[in-house]
């Protein structure tokens, strides 16, 4: 997987290689907090049919 | 919970083809993200053969269409197989539901999942991002968690259809408890996944020996706040949600019969379960039988009704004679006397006296939610007749065990009391009508 970045790389001046892999990281843990998320999401939203039905019987 | 599933295939018409599309279609969607990998699939090719996903709701919008006429069949065919039809037209559209739609979301999430690879291709896009959009499909595990929770659930809420009053709740928990522990289950599974391909998509980002100009940087940094802020948005959503499904319910209450908290019972607890039987409410100024309000008469005549289609349903069965007494604490002598003779002339030799406490859980997402625990007293209830017919057809009275004279008692809180006492030591109580 390399990296298409080396295209704006070639028109734009560069920042450092440690910045770099500082912003591409917030940016992979960014998608790992969100999908994190998402996931806490769906289970509690189908876990609230469970809720309702124990309310039901309750 | 797999032979569930299967069954729950086996209800849907067309279920295989419905699994078939749905497994056609995410098979597709991971070729693409193999070819978006390798850059042999151009965004515009990747978004047209999204138009595949639309196999699922067109095979799934069949199965539906089969269903639903097998239901509308059934209600114009013959009563004795249009039940049966009826019950497998409505399993058809229950089990169909939500293999359709999580099917098409897992596909969705896929056909996502390629298109950023694919635009992650491209020169105007960063490749971390095509990298990190992957560990979104470490949510696939939660949503086939999803159906093969929901397929169990349906199962055996149906099941519930045959089974006795007084068992459904407990299955029902016990069906609920196991299907929360698996979908639990299913999330952990896809919190690892997604903590895994976050590690691995970390490695390639530290091993890209290539550093970004400083728009790509800023353009990075943009997404990761907009994706930091969708994260935070679901989390406060998901916050009441989550606080409801953490907190634990009370455990099953014994007196699940009685849903009537009207009118307010001595505060009592009973030795004996409170059992299913037509419920006689004494209020102060009234009576109620089942809710409805009648007078002493009406109350006679109908229990005796009540006992007729008793014994008529039920031939062969012996009568038990027990009707639910639920009884203002307040109520006098003489409003119990006229109740209870008329309960008494209906046949109803076995009344239980209930004690109901309202008890009030507090609940994150519903607020208050009230249940009523109830226990009873078990009595017998005879007049003076009574014990002349039995002496002279040589009856053993003792085992009417205690003996409570209504007369004695100036109000049903005290009765009430004396009964519980009496019953606690063990021995059967009997109430005696006054004249």
């Amino acid at each position: 997987m390399a990296g298409p970045d080396e295209a704006e790389t070639e028109r734009a001046p560069p920042a450092s290689w440690e910045a770099s892999v500082v912003v591409r990281a917030l940016l992979v843990g960014a998608f790992v907090v969100a999908a994190l998320a998402a996931n806490d999401f769906i289970v509690h939203s189908v876990l609230l049919i469970d809720a309702v039905l124990r309310r039901v019987f309750f | 919970m797999w032979e569930t599933f299967e069954a729950a295939v086996g209800f849907i018409p067309h279920g295989r083809l419905l699994v078939a599309a749905v497994l056609v279609v995410c098979g597709a969607q991971l070729c693409a993200i193999v070819l978006g990998l390798r850059r042999r699939l151009s965004p515009g090719a990747q978004a047209i053969q999204g138009t595949s996903l639309l196999l699922i709701p067109i095979v799934a919008a069949v199965s539906f269409r089969a269903s639903w006429m097998t239901t509308l069949g059934a209600l114009a065919g013959a009563p004795a197989s249009g039940v049966q039809a009826f019950t497998d037209g409505l399993n058809g559209l229950v089990n169909a539901s939500p293999m359709a739609a999580v099917g098409t979301l897992i596909a969705l999430e896929l056909w996502a999942i390629g298109l950023a690879v694919a635009l992650g291709s491209e020169p105007e896009m960063p490749a971390t991002a095509a990298r990190g959009a992957l560990v979104f499909a470490g949510l696939s595990a939660t949503l086939v968690g999803v159906v093969l929770c929901g397929s169990y659930a349906i199962h055996e809420l149906a099941s519930l259809a045959d089974v006795e009053p007084e068992r459904k709740a407990t299955m029902l928990r016990a069906a609920l408890d196991f299907t929360r522990d698996h979908l639990i289950r299913f999330a952990l599974i896809s919190r690892w996944t997604i903590v895994g391909l976050g590690a691995l998509a970390m490695v390639f980002v530290v091993r890209d020996p290539k550093a970004s100009s400083r728009r790509a940087l800023a353009r990075q940094a943009m997404c990761a706040a907009l994706l930091l802020l969708f994260a935070a948005g679901l989390t406060i959503v998901a916050r009441p949600l989550r606080a409801e499904s953490e907190l634990a319910w009370p455990p099953p209450s014994a007196g699940e019969y009685l849903l009537a908290a009207d009118p307010i019972t001595p505060d009592l607890v009973g030795p004996d379960a409170v059992e299913r039987a037509p419920v006689v409410q004494i209020f102060v100024d009234r009576l109620a039988l089942d809710g409805d309000k009648v007078t002493a008469d009406d109350l006679r005549d109908r229990l005796l009704t009540l006992r007729n289609n008793f014994i008529l349903l039920r031939p062969g069965v012996s009568f038990d004679g027990v009707a639910v007494i639920v009884a203002d604490r307040a109520a006098s002598t003489s409003q119990l006397r006229r109740a209870l003779g008329a309960v008494h002339e209906a046949g109803y030799l076995s009344p239980m006296f209930a004690f109901a406490r309202s008890e009030t859980s507090v609940r994150p997402l519903f607020g208050p939610v009230t249940r009523v625990h109830a226990t009873a007293v078990r009595a017998g209830l005879f007049d003076r007749i009574d014990d002349d017919v039995d002496r002279g057809l040589g009856k053993d009275l003792s085992d009417r065990g205690v003996i409570v004279p209504l007369e004695r008692f100036t109000s049903y809180e005290s009765l009430a009391r004396r009964l519980v006492e009496a019953r606690r030591t063990g021995s059967a109580v009997s109430v005696r009508l006054g004249d």
